[in-house]
């Protein structure tokens, strides 16, 4: 059978005029969608809230002081309007608190405190929320007290009382005998590896950390913490904000006065801090505290065999040999002594 | 003076008709339409007067090839637009990503569109590949098949080297894996790498070549390569076909029968895929890490197979089974040339029949592999006969070994080398799907999980 | 015209004529090679990129006995006991990725290889141990490492022992 030429034809003109139209409108649904993404509907929405009669949307974006640039203002349009502080707004467009306003006028930004991504337009990447690949997500009260450690050292400044509450129960409870923080970046299998190295961790993961080690990590030598926490669940969530504090992202360089943070080639600074970050200041020091405490620190629970009993035989605690390395970053020790 | 305002108001005045003339040069003459002239021009320098019915029909070549050359061409359009916008440098790179995706206007339609339009031309570069192949259509075919078989490795390696781009998790770690398989290369392999990379590690020398070849390099080949590979279509006489006989060989115009018929599948290739990329976005991972990868961290769906056989052995996976599969579909047109059932799907009957129970012995035998092989515990059982012994009795191997024994067997009952061949390959085709199902059910620690098994978070 | 058909005759080239094409053609040859040979030559790199291979990685102090670090920048780890110092590669010598802890050893995320607590392989993909590199205290009591020099799976350098005076670059 032959086949007929211009039906052939017909239909396959038919068909490209279909196609066209049908892509057309593909192109035109793309085109309107680009309209209406999410930022721009939420701008949309402020302005009719306040009364505002602008009629087009833009990306607002601005560089905070480590020049790293930030987007949320695009959506969190009422951030820096304090006028609007008393309306009855959705989360999104109210105001923020005044409390930190020494640091919105600096220019330290939103992501330096509330951490997610600055450059990101969608809400879900922007707040990187927990749980997904993002390495830096959203902090909320408390926990957003933990940021203020991607520039000062815990205790140099007032307002941070959370994070050093933490930063005292990290001592009082003897982490720091398994998970020393001098500088250097120490940590050991033995021991437990340094919690400033092992990267961001959720906090569902740090609390598991404490009250059963061994769900994250089998075969854990870490006892349980569960009952330890005098005041749940406030000071285990000052832990939890002094934890988060030593693998948080800090801020960069900023560009007053270069950065702010501990740990450059200083070993003091990392324990002591004064006003300014500088040394001479708050913390107890570490080492001195264990040898004073060692009763109340319950050493046995970790080394049942070790430990001679208080008032039997001689020598010192082991541990105190272990870590007399620590001593003598700042210290002149001689053989069989302890720092004064 | 008076001559020259007239001689100037003339040609003003004269402008409308002097316009018409002079950009359409030729049309009062012919008294032709310009598209009648564009499609004597172009549409039959490219097409033949006439083709076959057979060609008109659908089922003949499935239009693979117009659809591989569809993507290239959207890939190169969306691939200029992204240009403007991204910048190959490691610390600007995934910024401008982000700026891509949340502040350039149409740009995650641009941005998806490119990468699902990459996905398509690899996959339809790969069916066609095997429908030429199943319809021996290589016969007397042979610089043509090779041209062919170079289209699709630049195709990969355009791939390959797009992936590294958006410096990602994903992108940085990729790399970083696949230069490390060069060691297992031998002679070329460390100083492929060095060359590849610019260096020992994968840092802002490796993004800068990667994004030259991506952007210019490797397209240009592509563009070189096509052009030969449709001329050597019409030079070797139009779609492979057995000699000729009944109403399929009808002769009918080329226009506008199959030209149109082409336009057709171009137009609906781009409408689905840019619905495609309307409803769904690209991807983009986590910033990079240079010194912690992502857990599991996996290869791109396109080199899973490559990933999940490096993990058995890495002489294996990076070089030998590579280097076999080229091998063998370069010898294809000069180890099989049978003239009997080209231009048909798998030639003869018989062939069918062994190219069938080549691809059930296939899943069957990869089946047993593995539930050995995962059984067995890899690095424990083998430890002990030494280290040579995992590189060479593991999944990837038995496929080599199933392969040539489909391959073998098929040929001797029927007497047929291109049905020894399509065996042999459809066992490996087979396979690396395989390969591939297992890999993407791969999760944290490389460890399986079926599908309906959720994966364990970590931290 | 009488030469060629003559020289034809013979079986070789002989005018002029078709000696200058065929030099011609060769010529032409050869600059496309050797301008391809050239661009290649080009592509080659010439700078060693990354950091030396030779470097301190901290005062001695900072690495107590009995505990084992992970230099991220370096993508090495410290050992440090009463042997003295000991540094070896966390990159797993199947593929590279970044080997973890585990409780025997280490064990690399990508494909399962897995390495006892001196990175000696024990399963998985991998069929090397993780090297170990020359490691020693230097003059200033810095550890330093030589990522050039691999030395035998556990060996470490007491806290006091000079290598040679040569490897003694501290200022």
């Amino acid at each position: 059978m032959s086949l007929d030429l211009i039906k052939d034809t017909r239909r396959l003109r038919v068909g490209l005029l279909v196609g066209a139209l049908v892509l057309l409108a593909v192109l035109a649904t793309v085109w309107l969608q680009s309209t209406r993404s999410e930022w721009q509907k939420r701008q949309k929405t402020f302005f009719s809230l306040t009364g505002e009669l602008r009629h087009s949307t833009e990306i607002l974006q601005s560089p905070n002081c480590t020049g790293r640039m930030e987007r949320c203002a695009t959506c969190h349009l009422g951030a820096r309007r304090f006028d609007l502080q008393g309306k009855n707004l959705p989360k999104v467009y109210r105001s923020h608190s005044r409390s930190m306003l020494g640091h919105l006028e600096r220019g330290t930004g939103c992501v330096s405190c509330h951490g997610g991504s600055g450059r990101a337009l969608d809400s879900r990447l922007s707040h990187a929320l927990p749980g997904g690949d993002q390495p830096d997500p959203l902090l909320d009260q408390p926990y957003i007290q933990a940021s203020c450690a991607r520039c000062h050292i815990p205790g140099a400044r007032e307002g941070m009382p959370r994070l050093v509450a933490g930063a005292e129960s990290y001592l009082r409870l003897g982490c720091l005998i398994c998970h020393p923080l001098a500088s250097g970046g120490r940590g050991s299998w033995d021991f437990g590896p340094d919690l400033r190295a092992t990267g961001r961790k959720s906090l569902a993961y740090l609390k598991t950390s404490l009250v059963d080690p061994a769900a994250n990590f089998p075969g854990s030598t870490m006892p349980s913490f569960k009952n330890h926490f005098s005041d749940e669940p406030g000071e285990l969530q000052d832990v939890l904000i002094f934890l988060l504090s030593l693998s948080i992202q800090d801020a960069g360089d900023c560009s007053h006065g270069g950065k702010l943070v501990s740990g450059v080639g200083k070993p003091c600074a990392d324990c002591h801090a004064g006003a300014a970050g500088k040394a001479g200041g708050r913390f107890a020091h570490g080492c001195v505290y264990i040898v004073e405490h060692k009763d109340e620190l319950n050493c046995a629970a970790c080394h049942p065999k070790q430990v001679p009993a208080p008032g039997m035989g001689g020598g010192l605690c082991p541990v105190v040999e272990r870590h007399r390395a620590n001593c003598a970053v700042c210290h002149e020790m001689s053989e069989g002594s302890s720092p004064g | 003076m008076k001559g020259f305002f007239s001689a100037l108001w003339d040609n003003l005045s004269g402008l409308p008709g002097n316009l018409r003339r002079g950009l359409r040069p030729g049309v009062a003459d012919s008294g032709n339409s310009a598209a009648s002239r564009l499609r004597r021009s172009f549409v039959y320098h490219i097409h033949p007067l006439r083709v076959t019915r057979r060609a008109l029909r659908a089922s003949t070549t499935l239009g693979l090839g117009v659809v591989s050359l569809t993507a290239f061409l959207i890939l190169g359009v969306t691939g200029v637009l992204l240009m403007i916008y991204y910048q190959p440098g490691t610390q600007q790179a995934y910024a401008s990503m982000q700026d891509i995706q949340y502040a350039v206007a149409l740009g995650p339609f641009v941005r998806a569109l490119h990468r699902w339009a990459a996905y398509a031309m690899l996959v339809s570069i790969l069916l066609h590949l095997l429908r030429v192949a199943s319809m021996g259509a290589y016969r007397g075919r042979e610089l043509n098949w090779l041209v062919g078989l170079g289209l699709g490795g630049l195709a990969l390696g355009l791939a390959f080297t797009g992936y590294l781009l958006p410096w990602d998790q994903r992108s940085y770690w990729a790399v970083r894996v696949s230069a490390s398989m060069l060691d297992s290369v031998p002679l070329f392999g460390l100083a492929l790498k060095n060359l590849m990379l610019g260096g020992q590690t994968v840092g802002q020398a490796a993004l800068l070549r990667f994004y030259m070849l991506h952007v210019a390099m490797l397209p240009a080949g592509m563009l070189a390569l096509i052009a030969i590979h449709l001329w050597r279509i019409r030079r070797d006489g139009g779609l492979a076909k057995e000699a000729g006989e009944g109403e399929d060989n009808e002769l009918v115009p080329a226009w506008p029968h199959l030209v149109l018929r082409e336009t057709l599948l171009m137009l609906w290739v781009l409408v689905a895929l840019s619905a495609i990329a309307a409803l769904v976005s690209a991807p983009l991972g986590a910033p990079v890490d240079v010194h912690i990868p992502a857990n599991p961290e996996k290869a791109p769906w396109y080199f899973l197979w490559a990933q999940e056989l490096v993990s058995y052995s890495a002489r294996l996976g990076a070089f030998v089974i590579p280097a076999l599969l080229v091998l063998g579909l370069v010898g294809l047109p000069f180890l099989d040339r049978e003239d009997k059932g080209v231009g048909r799907w798998f030639g003869t009957p018989a062939c069918r029949l062994a190219v069938l129970l080549s691809g059930l012995g296939a899943i069957g035998a990869l089946l047993a592999f593995e539930v050995l092989y995962m059984q067995a515990g890899p690095g424990v059982f083998f430890k002990a006969l030494g280290t040579l012994w995992p590189d060479i009795v593991n999944p990837g191997s038995g496929m080599i070994v199933v392969a040539f024994i489909a391959a073998i067997s098929s040929g001797i009952a029927t007497g047929s080398t291109r049905a020894a061949f399509l065996s042999g390959l459809v066992v490996m085709l087979v396979m690396l799907l395989g390969f591939t199902l297992i890999g993407v059910c791969r999760g944290p620690d490389w460890v399986f999980y079926w599908p309906w098994e959720g994966w364990p978070g970590v931290s | 015209m009488g030469n060629k058909d003559r020289a034809k005759d013979k079986g070789r080239v002989s005018s002029r004529r078709d000696f200058l094409a065929l030099a011609g053609n060769v010529g032409v040859c050869a600059c496309g090679l050797a301008a391809a040979g050239l661009g290649a030559r080009l592509a080659v790199p010439e700078l060693h990129d990354g950091p030396p291979h030779k470097f301190p990685v901290g005062p001695a102090a900072d690495f107590v006995s009995g505990t084992l670090t992970w230099i991220r920048d370096r993508e090495i780890f410290i050992v440090h006991d009463g042997d003295g110092f000991g540094a070896f590669s966390s990159r797993c010598t199947h593929l590279g990725c970044t080997v973890k802890r585990s409780t025997e050893g280490f064990y690399c995320p990508c494909h399962g290889a897995s390495y006892d607590g001196r990175g000696r392989v024990m399963t998985g993909p991998a069929r090397k141990d993780l090297p170990w590199y020359l490691t020693w205290v230097g003059s200033g009591g810095r550890v330093w490492v030589d990522t050039d020099r691999v030395v035998e799976c556990g060996r470490k350098s007491a806290n006091k022992e000079r290598v040679t005076a040569r490897d003694d670059e501290e200022s």
